[in-house]
């Protein structure tokens, strides 16, 4: 958990700076991959308008700040893509679940928002909810109260609603701000693009994560710094990570090669035999990501560059394969495992499924 | 008071401040003056191009008390009223948040009381794409025939959304994008007023994002006014706007042409921890090879969207890679971007990437194998010409070695055979030839011609002796023995006669070996008389199979 914005200084010192210029727009749109902090930014910023305290992204200690973290704060408006009311549900017993939701997310900006098991639905934001931001934004506040209109992963709203957004958008009446985020800017209307100041979150460096992995989640060095490279920029695709198996599935992974390359099939009989029909979907999936990552530093020893191995644990069984399978070509090696992942995606056989995978390997390796 | 941004602020309320619709302004005007306006108006065009601006300051000039020459004087009540949305002659509908058919009853209901105060009742509805099919068909009647103080504007970029029976009752306008030219020069006018210093090449940049938008060109400009003291730079844009710095893929195109792995992998490493996306990364390099590709084939930089150094720079790497190569390239990284959505890891594809693009097998022109192969000498030697300029692409290195054959063995043959002797030797050495050209006329003819073997040459011509049980063979090379004459004469420049025998024990012919080793050996033959097999063996990585 944290309490702070992790990296992205380029994009704090671009709002700080229109802040302290009053040059603020009405409208942003924060686009970059999940897991960049654009909800954090966003929340933050909304924290530090209407806080008293005036503090760079909000005190989170005063009554105002903890009534936008509680939700409950009349100038600040979470808005996020919700499932549908299921007819078996009680209107009150809905509304909670959305709450609690919307609470969790507020509370950890950096983890994405699942509505499992309760909910099943496709999140979407609906014109309802955009009639409600109307409306609410006709409605005067006290004072030179600011009146913050937070829209969390606008990609997922339906055409009719990011149509009827499009006026507020333009025109809103003074001292509102709608902050608008997303990871897929490209399936944002054109309309919508052009009416915002887009800022593009960029991924985090490494050591961002992990420095952020080891004080603010209490990770153990070696594995954040393992993580923080796998992670390609993104903080939640690490936190995703961080509770995975890793030793075990790199086993299962480097067993799962070896096997492939063995002259013999019995050893890939019995590889296929404990593992794929013991294990879950999920774990496989996992242990073939890994494979990836492993297949990926078979390369860079082949090309003479251990330095930039990331599997740091293996790098003597990595170099030791390599040495006896000096014509692996790792492209075709991983591209075999992304069409795996997709057949399995798809639900295909696992047994099946990771047989093929081996001979392909294998043909890879010749 | 709160900060009104440059697109609000700089919004057009006269005609002449409508940037780069004067095919539009020019007309409504002239309808306004004229006094023939039409009913329903349809403006469509892309985001930010002036739509709503210009449905505004044609309700303003129609009811505009003091409009001097059609143009509203933004000073008189019914002008104030309809900036700030509150006159109660010009309704403007949002079209998205009021699509259904009550709103259009509502609308029939009211459009029959004359105006207030103007002339004209008007009705704005932006974004009408959004109406519902029942809406618009509930809005036909009243389109078609209003009453004559009503005037409809239609504001929308999807034009196509509308029925086709909605876009005949109206007049429409198609809005263009703006180009570079006219946004840059609108831009500087801003700076100019806001008292804001901005360098020209970054002004083309902003444009260049901008992509045909002017309220996009603003926003970005307002985004970077904020960002920066008083004086915008380039280097201030590119960090501003997150962009790629173009310095990355001139770097990348470096290290594909010196087939640097080292460098490209630690440019892997810069822009993974420099935080850029890599998808996006992977479409500027698309678009860098594209302009490459441009530069390569047209041998010129007018089409491309570039500043002049680049330009410049991609002019002196363009010859280097052939436009094979660069279509390749680019289908990589296409390959690549579709399976970026696959990927846990997407720094692992991008790695995958380089490394493909920078140890691909760079290919040679077709043509350039062709001239080598079957051209005639001039051909050659002006390959070369035209090739040592660029020695240095690894393109022409590859070829260099196949340069070195000398001009095709036909060629050479033509000019000297009239004064060589015909001896066993010499005709064993182009005896593959006359085969060739034999089949090439009549391929049974070759095939059995293909049989016997040179037994003898003497002043009467060529021997050719035959195994057993080949006097088939014999009658149908005696059969053809013009053809193969005309052969004769063609390859050694002179009239040659020749005979078939039959000879006992004779198993097999030397010009087709059967045993792998005879095979290897005339392959090994071949390859030390003619370069450039052995050019092609290396190249395609072949082997002798059987």
């Amino acid at each position: 958990m944290t309490n702070r914005i992790i990296g992205q200084e380029r994009i704090q010192s671009l709002l700080t700076s229109a802040l302290d210029k009053h040059r603020l727009a009405h409208a942003y749109l924060f686009h970059g991959q999940p897991g960049t902090g654009k909800d954090a930014v966003a929340l933050g910023l909304a924290m530090q308008l209407i806080c008293k305290q005036k503090m760079p992204w909000g005190c989170r200690q005063c009554t105002t700040c903890r009534q936008i973290l509680n939700l409950e704060h009349p100038a600040y408006q979470f808005i996020q893509p919700v499932p549908s009311q299921p007819k078996a549900m009680k209107e009150e017993k809905y509304l909670e679940i959305l709450r609690e939701r919307a609470l969790e997310r507020i509370a950890n900006p950096y983890w994405p928002v699942d509505y499992h098991p309760e909910l099943t639905t496709l999140p979407v934001i609906s014109i309802n909810q955009v009639r409600a931001i109307k409306q609410s934004v006709m409605l005067k506040l006290g004072g030179s109260a600011y009146r913050i209109f937070h829209i969390s992963q606008i990609d997922k709203m339906t055409a009719p609603a990011s149509n009827s957004l499009l006026k507020i958008l333009e025109e809103p009446p003074p001292r509102t701000l709608l902050i608008l985020t997303t990871s897929f800017p490209g399936r944002i209307l054109a309309t919508i693009h052009s009416r915002c100041q887009n800022l593009h979150f960029q991924g985090m460096a490494s050591e961002t994560l992990q420095s952020a992995l080891e004080d603010d989640w209490k990770i153990e060095t070696q594995h954040a710094q393992f993580l923080s490279k796998m992670a390609g920029g993104s903080l939640q695709r690490g936190l995703q990570m961080a509770d995975k198996e890793f030793d075990t599935h790199r086993q299962t992974a480097i067993a799962f090669l070896e096997a492939s390359f063995d002259d013999n099939y019995i050893p890939l009989l019995d590889w296929v035999d404990t593992n794929a029909i013991n294990n879950s979907k999920a774990d496989t999936l996992e242990m073939l990501a890994l494979l990836q990552a492993l297949i990926r530093d078979l390369m860079q020893i082949q090309l003479g560059f251990e330095d930039r191995v990331i599997n740091t644990h293996t790098l003597p069984v990595l170099r030791q394969f390599m040495a006896k399978h000096n014509s692996f070509k790792a492209d075709i090696g991983i591209a075999v495992i992304s069409q795996a992942i997709d057949y399995i995606e798809k639900n295909a056989y696992l047994p099946m499924a990771l047989f093929s995978l081996s001979r392909r390997l294998r043909e890879a390796g010749k | 008071m709160t900060y009104l941004v440059l697109a609000r602020k700089w919004r057009p309320n006269t005609w002449d401040t409508v940037i780069g619709q004067d095919h539009v302004t020019h007309t409504l005007r002239n309808a306004i003056i004229h006094n023939r306006l039409a009913h329903a108006y349809l403006f469509s065009g892309p985001r930010g191009v002036g739509k709503t601006s210009a449905a505004r300051i044609l309700a303003k000039s129609l009811n505009c008390e003091n409009a001097v020459n059609s143009s509203p004087c933004n000073e008189c009540s019914s002008c104030i009223e309809i900036s700030e949305g509150r006159n109660v002659d010009v309704l403007e509908i949002d079209g998205a948040s009021n699509r259904g058919i009550e709103e259009v009853r509502n609308l029939r209901e009211n459009i029959k009381y004359i105006p207030a105060h103007g002339k004209y009742r008007i009705y704005i509805i932006d974004e009408v794409h959004m109406l519902t099919m029942q809406a618009f068909n509930a809005l036909l009647k009243t389109l078609e025939e209003p009453p004559s103080h009503a005037l409809f504007i239609f504001a929308t970029t999807e034009p196509h959304k509308l029925p086709a029976t909605i876009i005949s009752r109206c007049q429409r306008f198609d809005f263009k994008r703006i180009g570079l030219d006219e946004i840059v020069a609108h831009l500087s006018k801003i700076c100019e007023a806001e008292g804001v210093a901005i360098d020209a090449e970054a002004l083309q940049l902003i444009a260049r994002k901008a992509d045909g938008g002017l309220r996009d060109s603003q926003s970005i400009l307002d985004q970077l006014i904020s960002f920066s003291d008083k004086h915008i730079t380039v280097e201030q844009v590119i960090l501003g706007l997150g962009l790629i710095d173009q310095e990355l893929f001139f770097d990348l195109g470096e290290a594909i042409l010196n087939k640097d792995l080292a460098k490209g992998l630690n440019l892997v490493e810069s822009i993974v921890s420099s935080g850029y996306d890599i998808d996006e990364f992977l479409s500027g390099m698309a678009e860098h090879l594209r302009n490459w590709l441009l530069v390569r084939s047209l041998k010129s930089t007018d089409l491309i969207d570039a500043s002049d150094d680049q330009k410049k720079r991609l002019g002196e790497v363009a010859d280097k890679l052939e436009e094979g190569d660069l279509l390749r390239l680019i289908q990589i990284i296409i390959d690549t971007r579709m399976s970026l959505k696959r990927v846990e890891n997407p720094r692992l594809i991008l790695e995958i990437a380089v490394v493909k693009m920078i140890q691909m097998e760079k290919t040679v022109a077709l043509q350039d194998l062709l001239n080598i192969l079957g051209g005639s000498a001039p051909k050659v030697r002006t390959r070369e010409a035209a090739s040592a300029p660029r020695a240095a692409a690894p393109a022409v290195s590859t070829v260099a070695p196949a340069n070195t054959v000398s001009p095709a063995p036909k060629v050479q043959s033509t000019e000297q055979k009239k004064n060589q002797p015909i001896t066993l030797d010499s005709v064993k050495a182009r005896w593959p030839e006359v085969i060739r050209q034999v089949k090439h006329k009549k391929v049974t003819v070759g095939a059995f011609l293909q049989e016997g073997i040179i037994n003898a040459v003497d002043v009467n011509g060529i021997e050719l002796a035959f195994g057993d049980n080949t006097g088939f063979h014999i009658d149908v090379i005696k059969r053809a023995a013009p053809l193969i004459k005309d052969v004769l004469l063609d390859v050694f420049g002179s009239s040659i006669s020749f005979r078939c025998i039959r000879k006992k024990g004779l198993p097999t012919a030397d010009s087709i070996p059967t045993s792998k080793e005879e095979k290897v050996q005339q392959l090994e033959k071949l390859e030390n008389e003619q370069p450039i097999i052995q050019k092609i063996i290396e190249t395609f990585d072949t082997e002798l199979v059987d």
